[in-house]
This record gives C-alpha cells, sequence and structure tokens, in this order.
C-alpha cells in the first residue's frame, strides 16, 4: 500500500516561506515552502539523525540545527559536510485543499 | 557518528518541547547576516594592527614580551572565529566561512575540515567520556591543571595529530568522526598546512626573515595558555552527563573579552542551538534563562569553581 497516496496537511496550515513538521503515518515529515513549491522529507538528517523541522531554511536550502550539514530542500541534495547522503523525498501532489504525499521514495 | 536510523533530540528540541523558545522565535535567532561578522573582521584587523605595532615598538626593549603576549591574545583567538566558521554562522555567504575558517587555522594550526568534523561530535557528545573528542577533563590536581594551562599537552597533540594525518594514518577514535569519503580530504588538508609552513621556514630563511617569529609564532606560543584557560571554562568541572542544561557553562565577561571571542562566553546557548549567529547569542541567551547554567562571575570564576572541585577531589 506505499504506493497510495495519503492525506499529510492541509495547505492552509503550512507555514509560508518556512518548514512545518508534520506527524502522520507513523513518521516525521519535514514540509518544505521552497521558491519552487512544495516539497517533502524525512524529518530526520541524514548525517545523524537530528530534526531538520528546526533548522535554517533559506527558501531553497535547510541546514541541520545539529551539525549545520545542508541540502537542497527542493531535490533532497546533500550540499555540504557532514552531509554526504541525501534526504529522503516524498512525491506530492494536492489535491483540493490538502496535501498529499506517496511513502515510496522520489 | 550518531545512529543514522534515529532521531537525535539535540538541545534545541529539548528548549522547544519545555516550551523555553518558540520556532518563530528561533527563526528570526537563526537569520544569517554578512554585516555583523564583517563589521567585526574590520574591527579585528584594526586590532590586529595595533597589536602588531605594539610588538613594533617594542622591539630591543623589555616590554617587547608583554607586548608579543597581548598579541598573542588576540591571535590565539583566531579560534574563536574558526570555531563561527566551522558552524557557517559566522557569515551569511557559505563559501565566506570557509575561507575565513581556512585562513584562521593556518594562523592556529588548527586544520578547518577535520576540526570541522571533530567539533560535529563534540556537539552530539558533549562531555561523555570516550566519545567527546574535544572533551577536556578536569585534572586531578594543581599539577595537571597548570600542565594543561602551559599548553604544552595541546602543542604535543595538535603536532603530532598534523604530521599523522599528513603521513596519511587517521586514529580509530578520529575515524568515527570522519566519514571514509572524507579522509582523503582531511589528509590533503594536513599535508598543505604543513606545506605553507615549510613554504614560511623556507623563505624566512632565504630572505632573513625574523618577523614571522615576533609577530606570529612567539606570540601565538605566548596566548596560547590564554586559550586553553577559556577553553576549560566552557564545560570542564560541569557534571560529565548529555543534559546540556547542566554539562556546559556561559559565562559572563565584559565587553572586549566577548569581542575577542566572537560571543562565545555564551557556549550553554551556542550548544542549545548551533545554528545561531554569533550576533543572536546575547538575545538566545537571555530567552533560555534559567534553562542553562551560567558562571557570572566570569572566566575567573569558573577556574575559581575547577579549583575547588580539584580540592576536593584531593580531599576524597
Amino acid at each position: 500500500m506505499s504506493g497510495d497516496w495519503l492525506p499529510l496537511i492541509d495547505i492552509a496550515q503550512i507555514e509560508p516561506g518556512d518548514i512545518t513538521e508534520v506527524e502522520a503515518h507513523g513518521r516525521r515529515f519535514a514540509v518544505y515552502d521552497t521558491d519552487a513549491g512544495i516539497t517533502v522529507s524525512d524529518a530526520r538528517c541524514s548525517h545523524a539523525g537530528a530534526n531538520l523541522c528546526l533548522g535554517y531554511f533559506d527558501g531553497k536550502r535547510v541546514e541541520c540545527p545539529l551539525h549545520q550539514g545542508l541540502f537542497d530542500a527542493r531535490t533532497g541534495a546533500a550540499l555540504a559536510a557532514p552531509a554526504l547522503r541525501p534526504l529522503k523525498m516524498f512525491e506530492t501532489r494536492v489535491l483540493g485543499t490538502e496535501l498529499q504525499i506517496r511513502l515510496t521514495q522520489r | 557518528m550518531a545512529n543514522q536510523s534515529d532521531e537525535v533530540l539535540t538541545p534545541i528540541t529539548q528548549a522547544m518541547n519545555e516550551g523555553a523558545i518558540t520556532r518563530r522565535e528561533l527563526k528570526r535567532l537563526m537569520q544569517r547576516s554578512d554585516r555583523p561578522a564583517l563589521l567585526r573582521l574590520s574591527l579585528w584587523l584594526l586590532l590586529l594592527l595595533c597589536t602588531s605595532y605594539l610588538v613594533y615598538v617594542s622591539m630591543g626593549t623589555l616590554w617587547l614580551l608583554p607586548a608579543m603576549f597581548v598579541h598573542g591574545i588576540v591571535l590565539v583567538h583566531h579560534f574563536s572565529l574558526q570555531h563561527e566558521c566551522i558552524h557557517y554562522t559566522a557569515f551569511k555567504t557559505r563559501w565566506l566561512n570557509d575561507v575565513v575558517g581556512n585562513i584562521c587555522g593556518l594562523v592556529i594550526m588548527l586544520p578547518n575540515r577535520f576540526f570541522r568534523y571533530e567539533h560535529c561530535d563534540h556537539h552530539t557528545y558533549t562531555q561523555r567520556h570516550g566519545q567527546d573528542p574535544e572533551m577536556i577533563t578536569l585534572p586531578a590536581n594543581m599539577k595537571g591543571y597548570f600542565w594543561y594551562l602551559s599548553s604544552v599537552p595541546y602543542w604535543r597533540a595538535k603536532l603530532s595529530e598534523l604530521y599523522l594525518h599528513s603521513v596519511g594514518r587517521i586514529s580509530a577514535a578520529e575515524k568515527k568522526f570522519i566519514p571514509k569519503q572524507e579522509r582523503g580530504t582531511v589528509i590533503l588538508e594536513a599535508r598543505l598546512m604543513l606545506l605553507f609552513y615549510l613554504g614560511v621556514v623556507v623563505v624566512s630563511v632565504v630572505q632573513g626573515w625574523t618577523w614571522p617569529l615576533w609577530y606570529w609564532l612567539i606570540p601565538v606560543m605566548l596566548g596560547e595558555p590564554v586559550m586553553r584557560a577559556i577553553r576549560m571554562t566552557e564545560h570542564v568541572g560541569r557534571p560529565t552527563v548529555p543534559d546540556m542544561k547542566v554539562n556546559t557553562r556561559s559565562n559572563t565577561v565584559s565587553l572586549p573579552w566577548r569581542f575577542l571571542c566572537w560571543n562565545m562566553n555564551y557556549h550553554a546557548a551556542h550548544h542549545y542551538a548551533s545554528s545561531v549567529p554569533f550576533h543572536a547569542l546575547p538575545e538566545l541567551s537571555e530567552k533560555l534563562g534559567s534553562v542553562i547554567h551560567t558562571e557570572n562571575r566570569g572566566y575567573v570564576g569558573a577556574h575559581i569553581d575547577m579549583l575547588r572541585q580539584i580540592r576536593l577531589q584531593r580531599v576524597r
């Protein structure tokens, strides 16, 4: 069933220009309002597991709050040490007022 | 490195869970800017010029040693700027942090990329024996206290670290925090650093220069005990437990010291939220208030506390 579209958050609840933390479907997600649209990743940093929702976000890139590793919030690419592995990103779509995701990694 | 699959409860997550700070406040405090660092860096260079001039006018007099000591105190504080740079919180422009961090590293012989990785684990495992690679243990006695302050153990460790990295050897302890893909970079960095120092020596001999000694090397050696004393105030004597409320010490110090250490006297606040740049640390520290441990008597008070604990150890 992991390929099904699952409801994540109402669009109106997403913090404009920021990261919104969502707990759903037994895991924690980071919803980014990027300059290229809404993207969703696993909330855990791929380096040491810190919560990226508390990191510095400039609309394009998210920085881990613990070690300042850098990721592209639009693609999940690891941009700077100590982040070496990309973030787990999820496919999204908007249905009505709801943001939905597919749990299979993008 | 921490377990890749588990989420780490960072100090800032803890502070937010406890209501000490909100996401909105944190977001505002995390905002980066090049301006404060460029302004401070201009004053920094001006100060370096002044202390260098002190050395210059003291040449051939008994004032040379005190002048080099004062100049050295400023030079060793390149550590504080480099520390800010490896957190990418000095400048908004990320590459500026890399450039300035590497220059600072050359001044005080601290390879920037290696320091970055080592420091990551210091933040993950603060004050945990065998896991915090920067942990300074409370000296067992007064001899140990003064031995550490002499900086002899520090320089011995740094020189051997640099040599071993330059010959391609990374210790088992270092392999824990330097990922495999990055070991080559750490080795290359050590080689380039040694090459730079060798270049300075060769050019100085050929040109008959002695100024690197008077304006750089001797002052750094003279100033390092001051930096050792300051580094000790950050954690030494605090409980060796993971709880950030108690394992780190902030120190209330005067403006000149705050300027020199790039506000790193707010050390407990920095550990709570290391993404907050130096210029916002006083406000973060105020917000965290009683959540963190602050030594209001400053660096001297922290050392009084350490000495008291060393005496108590001896009594036991």
